[in-house]
């Protein structure tokens, strides 16, 4: 064999025996001190873990964990997120983390509950970059070729346990990494952002109806008041009262006739609502004189007012039949 | 020149120097890297695809806005929410864009909020794609449940935003019928858009 070949023969055997070595080390301290290499593929830690760093987190229970330390953890969906911590709520052996990207303005949506979590202790620069690249396709196909060569350096072409070394090492690998006890890990540190939009809600003012219109419209020519239904959310009291505001009298009427009482409950907004005034029956000096009907809006709900009484003018005057007295519009 | 055997080195050099210990030691490079390939895939396809975002800004934007942060639009003016009546019924298109810094995908939800007996009352519908039709929102996909309570409102839109896309969000806002709200009530609504990077 040449000098030459002698040469790289053992360079490669050299570089591949130390970087075999330091992959079995790492898997080692991962399972030994719970010690995990982190990737991270995307930069809301940047500038302390830039996107492609590698960080190296070692896990410690939940009451070792304070404000400011970055960790790592699981989010709901099972993917490893790692931000720093900017609130913390212990509980027992529990810890209620509110996590933050360094260059995010906003908090992660979600807090996060554990009861033990990976503290980033240390980062590198960009050697993230390497261990993703390794973990390509091509890093994969480019280290199954180096070490089919050593494999065939060392051992020689006829050796029978090369290709079953090699196939049982990439079985082990695969099922090292299926089964999730393989230490290293890609963690996100993604980048959060938010934006709002503000609305104000109200509901209609308070309202209350227009002075009724008085005609001459009702059974018989009596006075028939109406008015506009302001909302579907109110009803109308209504009275028939003395110029000092006392109630009217109801008279010698069997049954009495009804001279207050609640309208338009039912009315749908728009419609108009219409109020005939009854007559009464009796001795004249009490019915035949002026009076106003109250009309009072309120809502529905809680019978609150919500505007001012108006008053309407009417007069009672003697209908057919003696002693009977019927309502008519105005003052006389 | 007489062959050396790896025998004669080790003799030498020590256990590692033997070139089948080395040999069989490199293994351990395609143990490792296997073992880093097949969790990352198992664990997280997206992430497995590799380091792709090296810096930048994630920028979720409403309406015709760019980039801005912090980013809030006060009394927005497409949804008007003034004289609500028992019943009424109003909706307004929002527009949401991704105009992040970097080739970021972004997730995204929706949150509402609403102040007073009012808020209380008021029911949220959010149709993503959805369009409006005679005051209501139809079409598109349904985020979260149609005609929920819209303080509280807190759902994901399923779809992801790619870098430069936008989606158009119903969003309808309805006063059920009785409501029990008094006349002349107000409510602070927010609408809020929290975002993430996906890729």
């Amino acid at each position: 064999m040449s000098a030459a070949k002698r040469v790289a023969r053992e360079a490669l055997l050299w570089v591949g025996g130390v970087l075999g070595t330091l992959c079995l080390l790492s898997l080692l301290a991962g399972w030994l001190f719970q010690v995990t290499p982190l990737v991270f593929s995307s930069g809301s830690m940047s500038p302390a873990y830039g996107a492609g760093a590698l960080g190296i987190a070692r896990e410690v229970p939940a009451s070792d964990l304070a404000v400011g330390d970055v960790v790592s953890v699981l989010d709901a969906r099972g993917r490893r997120v790692t931000h720093r911590i900017t609130g913390l709520d212990a509980d027992g052996g529990l810890a209620v983390l509110t996590l933050r990207g360094d260059g995010n303005d906003v908090a992660d949506a979600q807090p996060y509950v554990v009861r033990e979590a990976d503290r980033v202790v240390l980062g590198v620069p960009y050697a993230g970059y390497v261990l993703n690249a390794a973990a390509s396709p091509f890093g994969l196909a480019a280290a199954a070729l180096l070490v089919l060569a050593l494999l065939l350096i060392g051992f020689g072409r006829g050796h029978r346990l090369v290709p079953v070394g090699l196939a049982s090492t990439v079985a082990l690998g695969a099922g090292l990494g299926a089964s999730g006890v393989a230490p290293w890990a890609f963690t996100s540190a993604y980048w959060t952002d938010t934006a709002a939009a503000t609305v104000q809600a109200t509901t209609p003012a308070l309202q209350s109806h227009a002075p009724p219109t008085c005609a001459q419209s009702g059974v018989g020519g009596i006075a028939r008041l109406t008015w506009t239904d302001v909302n579907d959310l109110y009803e109308y009291a209504w009275s028939v009262r003395e110029l000092d505001g006392t109630p009217a009298p109801v008279g010698t009427a069997n049954p009495p006739p009804q001279l207050s009482g609640v309208l338009g409950a039912s009315t749908t907004q728009g419609q108009q609502v219409q109020l005939d005034i009854p007559t009464t029956r009796g001795q004249g000096q009490v019915h035949k004189k002026n009076f106003v009907v109250w009309v009072t809006t309120r809502l529905i709900s809680d019978n609150s007012v919500t505007g001012p009484t108006t008053v309407t003018p009417i007069h009672r005057e003697e209908g057919q039949g003696g002693n009977i007295w019927v309502a008519y519009c105005g003052h006389v | 020149m007489t062959r050396r055997t790896a025998r004669h080195r080790s003799s030498r050099t020590g256990w590692f120097g033997h070139g089948r210990t080395r040999a069989l030691l490199s293994a351990g490079l395609l143990l490792g890297t296997g073992a880093v390939a097949t969790s990352a895939y198992w664990t997280d396809r997206e992430v497995a695809q590799g380091v792709s975002v090296r810096s930048g800004e994630l920028h979720i934007d409403l309406e015709d806005n760019e980039q801005a942060k912090p980013e809030t639009i006060t009394d927005w003016p497409d949804l008007n929410l003034t004289g609500m009546a028992d019943g009424d019924t109003r909706a307004a298109l929002m527009t949401v864009s991704n105009n992040s810094i970097g080739d970021a995908t972004l997730s995204y939800g929706v949150k509402a909020a609403a102040t007073n007996p009012l808020g209380a009352a008021l029911r949220a519908t959010v149709r993503q794609g959805g369009s409006i039709n005679a005051g209501t929102c139809v079409g598109g996909s349904l985020v979260g449940g149609a005609s929920v309570p819209l303080n509280g409102f807190d759902e994901a839109v399923s779809a992801h935003l790619g870098p430069g896309q936008s989606h158009d969000l119903c969003i309808q806002v309805r006063l059920p019928s009785p409501s029990g709200v008094l006349a002349n009530a107000t409510s602070a609504v927010t609408f809020t858009f929290p975002a993430r990077q996906e890729q």
